[in-house]
């Protein structure tokens, strides 16, 4: 079943075109990669399916409802959640009160309830300290509970933002460059945390430049190339397509990398 | 140093700690009590520790600069005289007054939660000007114009007429406890959290489920509430009030507060009042030159501590100081489970 549909979306910017009527369809469960050269336009599909960015035409579906035009906390509500290439954590929080922040959307404690501490404002407090918790088990930084955001080392930021994000209960995760700065002990391990989110039910979209890693792991991959779709299918199709290989290496790479190959 | 911090960091010392400063302020009326300008002056640093309380929710927590908090502290202040005057109970005319200040940082708050930095100062800066003039050149027969209000009737609690400033002082200090008590647990929860996250990065704030404009403006409300009972109180502690009182210079006052004891955190806003107010009166034995150590004296802090003291013990302590919410289900948490 389709999870979010991406119809026929342009994003203009003035006169530069930085996606250009882009269809790209994700099913329910899938590990989604979502590849192409730097400037490619994908962190800008992130930005429009995450509410950034109105698109200029075109329509951003989930399960079926429209959610282009939507308010960025709404997005998420309705079940987005997502990590920033630049790494965008709460720095002067500790790593447990940022998955805590994570979880805002599926809580409602006001500030009355607050200040009287109600009974079911403690009950909530104490659920979102539980469940906080477990995340931070599941991706290994327990330990790291108590510390500064800012003071973890590069990849370890990185998991806390997929924790925060795994923390607002999305049905869509979306990770742009979750790899980036992390060494291959790091990476095998984010290999390991991303199954297990897909495991759980959670469909992944994700923009990668490590193609090991986007190849291992992805179902389905769509590639663009100056905002516009130049390729999808399963990562074997995509490794062997013309295409691709151009838009990444070149004219002529076609040849040369038979010739590598070969 | 690091020895003094880990026993201060105990919460039995720290609550120990508080029990012996309010009990030592409980005790100076009287064991001093011919003292009545020290009990002025306490009556006053509680009053400022009050609206800085306020104060640092909006800048230290949500992060969003006021230069007008003095127009806040006006409106509490006017209003309560006006109130009380007309023969309302005075808690309850403190009570009316502070929710319309209230109501005006929350209307305030409306444009304001779309500005940031220089632009939102200019805003707050406009704002306590209005509010100045407007008690100086509003209807002469409410705000008193120049002149101002006098006679403005003392507390009464439970029948007893809180005229002297030794008894005023206990009232005072019972409010400042209730304050802080409640911004501690506004700021200790999922809206305080909301709060500091959109200071720290308000892009990913929006990403996670808070709209901006909702938690901007309640931070704006509660400093706004803050700001009118400190300016009630300060109304029917001195008797008398005039739009001198209300000054650009006042509003720089908290945020000079706010700056040198540490914003966002629980102790700043107390240590900042009482260095100020402590340094202005030792200041005023040298005259005209009294402004001049008084920047100095804050360029240096600001220099040296640009978080302020609380803030920059709380950075270089986080280890210590911070304490994590115990997890449910462990040994400390099974207990924690059973009080709750």
């Amino acid at each position: 079943m389709e999870l979010l549909k991406v119809d026929h979306v342009t994003m203009q910017f003035g006169g530069l075109k930085a996606i250009n009527e882009l269809d790209m369809s994700i099913e329910k469960g899938e590990i989604h990669g979502l590849l192409g050269p730097n400037g490619s336009g994908k962190t800008t599909c992130f930005n429009v399916i995450s509410g950034v960015y109105q698109p200029t035409e075109g329509e951003v579906l989930l399960e079926g409802q429209r959610i282009n035009g939507r308010q960025k906390h709404q997005i998420n509500e309705l079940g987005i959640a997502r990590t920033f290439q630049h790494i965008s954590l709460f720095s002067a929080m500790n790593v447990l009160e940022n998955v805590m922040v994570g979880q805002h959307c599926r809580t409602n404690a006001g500030i009355a309830s607050s200040i009287l501490h109600t009974r079911s404002q403690r009950l909530e407090e104490r659920r979102m300290v539980e469940r906080a918790y477990e995340l931070l088990d599941f991706v290994g930084l327990t330990k790291r509970a108590g510390e500064l955001a800012c003071n973890l080392p590069y990849g370890e930021q990185r998991l806390l933002e997929i924790v925060r994000g795994l923390a607002s209960g999305p049905k869509l995760l979306m990770l742009d460059e979750a790899s980036a700065g992390m060494n291959s002990v790091e990476k095998d391990n984010l290999i390991r945390i991303i199954h297990a989110i897909s495991d759980q039910g959670i469909t992944i979209l994700m923009i990668e430049h490590d193609m090991k890693l986007a190849m291992s792991l992805s179902d389905q991959i769509t590639v663009l190339d100056h905002g516009t779709k130049i390729a999808e299918g399963l990562p074997q199709s995509i490794q062997t397509n013309p295409q691709v290989i151009e838009a990444y290496l070149g004219k002529g790479g076609v040849e040369r990398a038979k010739h590598a190959a070969g | 140093m690091n020895r003094i911090m880990t026993i201060a960091a105990g919460r039995n010392v720290q609550r120990a700690a508080a029990l012996a400063v309010v009990v030592c302020t409980l005790l100076y009326p009287v064991l001093f009590p011919d003292q009545t300008y020290m009990h002025l002056i306490i009556c006053t640093l509680g009053i400022y520790i009050i609206v800085n309380t306020g104060f640092d929710v909006l800048f230290g927590y949500s992060g969003q600069i006021s230069l007008g908090q003095a127009g806040f502290y006006a409106i509490g202040a006017y209003f309560s005289a006006i109130f009380s005057k007309a023969g309302i109970p005075v808690l309850v005319s403190m009570l009316l007054a502070a929710s319309i200040a209230a109501l005006v940082g929350f209307f305030l708050a409306i444009p304001c939660s779309k500005l940031v930095h220089h632009f939102l100062s200019i805003v707050t800066i406009g704002f306590g000007e209005i509010v100045r003039l407007l008690a100086l050149n509003g209807p002469a027969k409410l705000t008193g114009g120049a002149n101002g209000i006098g006679g403005i009737p003392a507390v009464s609690l439970f029948g007893f007429q809180l005229t002297s400033k030794a008894a005023y002082l206990y009232f005072v200090v019972a409010l400042v406890l209730l304050a802080l008590f409640v911004k501690r647990r506004i700021v200790d929860s999922r809206v305080g959290r909301a709060m500091i996250a959109i200071k720290c990065n308000p892009d990913a704030s929006e990403a996670f489920g808070m709209k901006l404009s909702k938690y901007k403006s309640m931070a704006f409300t509660t400093a706004a509430f803050y700001a009118g009972i400190g300016g009630a109180l300060y109304a029917h502690l001195v008797r008398f009030i005039s739009p001198e009182s209300f000054s650009a210079d006042q509003s720089s006052m908290f945020l000079v507060m706010i700056l040198v004891g540490g914003m966002g955190t629980f102790c700043g806003p107390i240590i900042g009042s009482v260095i100020i107010i402590f340094v202005t009166e030792v200041l005023q034995q040298f005259g005209q030159y009294q402004m001049l150590i008084y920047g100095a004296l804050i360029i240096f802090v600001l220099f040296f501590m640009p978080t302020g003291i609380a803030g920059t013990i709380r950075k270089r302590y986080y280890h210590l100081l911070n304490r994590l919410p115990v997890r449910p289900g462990t040994e400390r948490g099974k207990d924690a489970a059973q009080e709750g």
